[in-house]
């Protein structure tokens, strides 16, 4: 700084412009080097994904990949993908409001710390070990489908045909780190709520169950609406939990963006950009959702 | 009371398939075993790819938090107006799920001008953008609880350059976040398996991929390298609490998977 701006004194017009476009490149050079990062390594892949999606296979343009994208098979990909992550968030959100409620009312402050660390972790495992942890408990020979067999003399799998890389089989993996993702979202909304609210409503003269419906859940449901949303992309993108543990079985989408790019024989660049690029649709509207459902849910959270 | 057995089932149904694996790799039969710990010891492959793991992790560490913590700061000091777009950015990549991360990156980068899908250079900046949002959102928030302004007025009025100012007097006060993102992408990396299955496969083996080929042909010793890889996710975990516990911070889900 000049020791004229710092008596304050104001400088010549064109110096003063002068200072300000030396400031502004400067400004610019300093995020130069995220700016290209980002370029290169986020946005760069992102467009050549989109671009690639309309350029078909015997060369030309045209929007070929995406009426292939939207055949039977892999339209029902996206049903079966959208189902399991709408039903594992629905799932998730539903029981971990519950358990997060029950933390915040009954957890001493001290046991609060363990229980958040363990839902970190928890939420954490996904992937090969978690696919090998379910198969080592649920599978065929898994000790809990062993020990229900002992004890209540029914198979889940002879007899009652349930298999860990089924579909159900699945919901109930995914859930395994949406639960636990979920009390850690729901756990500081509900703590949000005051009691001076509670206390308010029943000097109302307000019953437990009119507090709940006229103030608890109004002011939570932005904030449980955006985790559902989160946790719904959380498990329509997740790639490695059900290549370990199906090995491609279920007609799921990043499943079969897999297979497209990785192997020889169906090797099809064009298609599985279109694949990607409803998939990354899909994650955009509820990462949308999740935004919109936050900004409401701060309005309380103050 | 309800509240006590919600906890119960909640926490049964998280320890249940954790203690699948556990007995599963300590029992031979009906004799207890640590057999298929010790193999560990032995197994120069696990050493190699464990290693491999370890220089991403490390790599991606130290690049993401060099370059968001200096990203950031610069937002907040010169131009403040930029943060929105700033936490806009750094939000993307959850939007762009790792199969599609992977897609967009081996098309670009296995024909010239610039060749290196299959080596840990590409892998490593792959890591980078999957780790942005959480360490965004950590060094943002130890930016917002510190005066910055203030902290470094302070110390240009005693001389110090900006670079000066940077270094020993910011990065410092925002040790607390920059850790606990450092400790978050550390555990990330150490788990991932998506990018690295497309982006290096057996090129650069890392010690995911090796636990998924393991498990297939030895699924004790790989149960046991699963309990060994949950055990490090759980010990970044707990050093992550302990952390923000001493400083304000915020404990996150990474929620890529």
């Amino acid at each position: 700084m000049s020791l004229a701006l710092a008596r304050g004194e104001r400088a010549p017009a064109s110096l003063r412009r002068l200072r300000t476009a030396k400031a502004a490149l400067l400004t610019g050079m300093g995020l130069a080097p995220f700016a290209g990062f980002i370029f290169l390594f986020l946005l760069l892949p992102v467009a050549k994904m989109i671009a690639g999606a309309f350029v078909l296979g015997q060369g030309g343009v045209g929007t070929d990949n995406f009426r292939r994208a939207l055949s039977p098979q892999y339209l029902g990909a996206f049903r079966t993908s959208i189902g399991i992550s709408l039903e594992t968030a629905l799932l998730g959100a539903l029981v971990g409001t519950v358990v997060a409620y029950a933390i915040v009312q009954g957890a001493a402050q001290r046991r609060r710390g363990f229980v958040v660390a363990f839902c970190t972790v928890t939420s954490n495992f996904a992937g090969v070990p978690l696919a090998f942890a379910f198969i080592t408990t649920l599978g065929a020979v898994g000790w809990v489908t062993l020990l229900v067999e002992r004890v209540f003399h029914v198979n889940l799998y002879t007899d009652l045909g349930f298999a860990i890389y089924s579909y159900y089989g699945l919901v109930i993996v995914y859930t395994y780190f949406q639960l636990p993702l979920m009390v850690l979202l729901a756990v500081p909304a509900i703590n949000g709520l005051r009691r001076e609210w509670r206390e308010a409503a029943q000097n109302l003269g307000a019953s437990s169950w009119q507090y709940w419906r006229d103030v608890g859940l109004p002011v939570l449901t932005p904030a449980l609406v955006g985790a559902c949303a989160l946790l719904f992309a959380n498990a329509f993108g997740a790639y490695a939990t059900a290549y370990s543990l199906s090995s491609g079985a279920i007609n799921l989408v990043p499943l079969r963006i897999g297979t497209l790019i990785n192997g020889d024989v169906n090797f099809d660049a064009g298609l599985a950009n279109a694949l990607g690029v409803g998939m990354t649709v899909v994650i955009a509207g509820a990462i949308l959702v999740y935004q919109w459902a936050n900004r409401s849910a701060r309005r309380w959270m103050r | 009371m309800i509240e006590r057995v919600v906890l119960v089932l909640f926490f049964t149904y998280l320890v249940l398939p954790l203690w699948g694996v556990v007995q599963f790799t300590l029992l031979d039969g009906p004799r207890v075993t640590a057999a298929h710990y010790v193999q560990v010891v032995g197994d120069r492959d696990f050493q190699a790819y464990i290693g491999h793991s370890l220089v991403l992790a490390v790599a991606t560490v130290i690049l993401s938090v060099a370059l968001m913590t200096f990203t950031a700061f610069w937002v907040h000091m010169r131009a403040r107006w930029l943060k929105p777009a700033l936490e806009f950015v750094a939000l993307l990549p959850f939007v762009v799920p790792a199969v599609t991360l992977a897609l967009g990156l081996i098309q670009i980068y296995s024909r010239p001008p610039l060749v290196i899908t299959g080596t840990p250079q590409l892998i490593t900046l792959a890591y980078v953008v999957l780790a942005l949002p959480f360490t965004y959102r950590s060094v943002e928030n130890a930016l917002t609880t510190i005066d910055t302004r203030t902290l470094s007025e302070a110390a240009q009025s005693l001389g110090a350059g900006w670079w000066r100012r940077f270094l020993t007097v910011i990065v410092p006060n925002l040790w607390p976040g920059v850790t606990s993102a450092a400790l978050l992408t550390f555990s990330l990396v150490m788990g991932e398996f998506t990018l690295a299955l497309f982006l290096v496969g057996s090129a650069y083996e890392t010690y995911p991929l090796y636990l998924n080929q393991v498990w297939r042909t030895d699924p004790k010793y790989g149960a046991a390298l699963a309990i060994l890889s949950f055990l490090i996710t759980w010990g970044s975990s707990v050093l992550i609490l302990v952390l923000s516990r001493r400083a304000p911070g915020q404990v996150q889900a990474a929620v890529l998977k």
